[in-house]
């Protein structure tokens, strides 16, 4: 019996090392719904949403976005992320997936509602909902992440400890509400959970996905060793010293913020010495993001240094929330959004290439990746973004803004969703066609044997 | 054996894949491929042995990596 030709080889192939492309592609759509939501919030809502830290619709909104869009967007991408960076696949994708999924959803709409309405009926559900998402998902990844030797997973894994972390203390604040009776002073850990969040969970794993995709998609040189090996451990450190009685937390926030600004000019310094200087909106993202983020650890460090000069002189009365839109929003945000407009034409065609490889023939049928989003559209993205993320920081400042950020929400989710919705209906007429090939490839092969 | 060099390592995604996968399907009986790459391609490795090839990674002298790849079937190439 002859040995098998390579393309016979691959279309027995049971590949199981990447889900299927609606796996991710769920979360990123769903995402963007709810920054539509947010912003249709703001719209009904007006400037109230932005009087006070601890407004019902500010509590609301800040869920909404945190779990909604950015974590939404991170448990989709971890999918895809964690076997190509040599850790195991995710074990029945599509079932994790669906569980996830829903709970993640539905959990944070009623976690959102119960915060506006501060509802135990509401919260114990979205605890339940939650709760199902996250015991799903969070150990299935977690034992992926702990494949041997796959040193690129060390930041993603410690981000994932700080998100249990952050779990953790918001599952306690949430059951204060869900259970009055308990006694839990819930406000006592609102800063932790936020730093943990934001800090930990995001910007660690900006970073550890950082590491990999900014050498692999722009062919820049490898991020310096140095940098690798430190920033992580520095960035854990700084939030353990945040959560200890002062003075630590401000030694925590000069780790944090040096090390960050470090990881900033480390970033922005191998994107400008790339290897192909085409226009690309990934770039723009990285490049527009990193700087805003630049700036909002700037001022956090300052503000920790300086507090009596800092904060008074600024007359910013949510000194705090305008940090959080910049460090979030116009920093995470941009850089999140800009990382999705390469990942999702990448993983189409990686899917279209696999399921065409049996007949060479049908690889015709692979459109160029930039058919998959368009860099117009993409281009458009960012730059829409920007803009959001500049209005609401200037609500923070003027409140009576509100309705002009909803309304570029709206549009600037919209946007995100019509472009990935497009993408999977380009895969989908490529599949299609590519299909139709290789059923006539086989269908040929049947008469001639 | 024949060496059949290809350099991937200033492609961007997903090029690198594309390129190597139409060298595995016109690789010749009595040669390999040494594919130099700045990154370990996870996902090539997780196709190779369903396609019939084996592989071994070493550190590369002009990448960061280089992946020899031959046919299971075949001889297996000298490895420096």
């Amino acid at each position: 019996m002859s040995a098998p030709t390579a393309a016979q080889g691959i279309a027995n192939l049971r590949d199981d090392s990447l889900p299927p492309l609606h796996v991710p592609l769920r979360f990123f759509v769903t995402a963007t719904v709810f920054l539509v939501l947010v912003g249709t919030l703001w719209l009904w809502q007006g400037e109230l949403v932005f009087v006070a830290r601890w407004s019902p619709g500010m509590l609301a909104s800040t869920h909404l976005l945190t779990l909604g869009f950015f974590t939404m967007i991170m448990f989709g991408a971890l999918f895809q992320v964690v076997p190509v960076l040599g850790g195991r696949p995710v074990p029945r994708p599509g079932l994790v997936a669906t569980i996830t999924h829903l709970g993640l959803s539905g959990g944070t709409l009623l976690l959102s509602a119960g915060l506006w309405a501060m509802s135990p009926g509401r919260m114990q559900f979205a605890l339940v909902l939650l709760g199902c998402a996250l015991v799903v998902f969070v150990p299935t990844v977690a034992v992926c992440l702990l494949r041997r030797h796959a040193t690129a997973l060390r930041p993603v894994r410690f981000a994932g400890l700080a998100f249990v972390v952050t779990i953790g203390l918001g599952v306690l604040m949430a059951s204060a509400i869900a259970w009055p009776g308990l006694g839990i002073a819930f406000r006592a850990w609102t800063d932790l959970h936020a730093a943990c969040g934001g800090l930990g969970w995001g910007m660690l794993l900006v970073i550890g996905v950082g590491y990999q995709v900014v050498p692999m998609f722009h062919v820049t040189p490898p991020f310096p060793n140095v940098a690798t090996r430190w920033t992580v451990p520095a960035v854990v450190l700084g939030l353990v010293l945040l959560a200890l009685p002062a003075p630590a937390p401000i030694f925590g926030t000069v780790a944090i913020a040096g090390f960050g600004l470090a990881h900033v000019a480390v970033t922005l310094s191998l994107l400008h010495r790339r290897r192909r200087r085409r226009p690309d909106a990934t770039v723009l993202a990285w490049q527009c993001g990193l700087v805003i983020l630049g700036i909002a650890l700037l001022l956090a460090l300052a503000d920790a240094v300086l507090p009596a000069t800092v904060r008074p002189s600024s007359r910013i009365g949510s000194f705090d929330l305008l940090l959080a839109v910049l460090f979030a929003l116009g920093g995470l945000g941009t850089i999140v959004l800009g990382m999705l407009t390469k990942i999702v034409p990448f993983l189409a065609f990686l899917h279209l290439q696999r399921r065409a490889l049996p007949v060479l023939a049908a690889t015709r049928e692979l459109p160029p990746m930039a058919e998959f989003l368009g860099l117009a559209s993409a281009r458009a993205q960012v730059v829409l973004h920007l803009v959001t993320a500049a209005a609401i920081a200037a609500t923070v400042l003027h409140p009576p803004l509100t309705a002009v950020a909803g309304a570029l929400l709206i549009a600037d989710g919209a946007l995100c969703a019509s472009i990935l919705l497009r993408a999977a209906s380009r895969y989908r007429r490529a599949a299609r066609a590519i299909d139709r090939i290789l059923d006539t490839a086989k269908a040929t092969s049947q008469i001639t044997t | 054996m024949r060496e059949r060099r290809i350099d991937v390592s200033e492609l961007e995604p997903p090029q690198p894949m594309t390129v190597v996968l139409e060298a595995l399907q016109a690789l010749a009986e009595d040669e390999y491929v040494v594919l130099a790459h700045r990154r370990e391609p996870f996902p090539l490795y997780a196709m190779l042995p369903g396609l019939g090839f084996a592989h071994r990674t070493r550190k590369g002298r002009a990448t960061a990596f280089e992946v020899l790849i031959w046919r299971r079937a075949g001889p297996t190439p000298e490895i420096g």
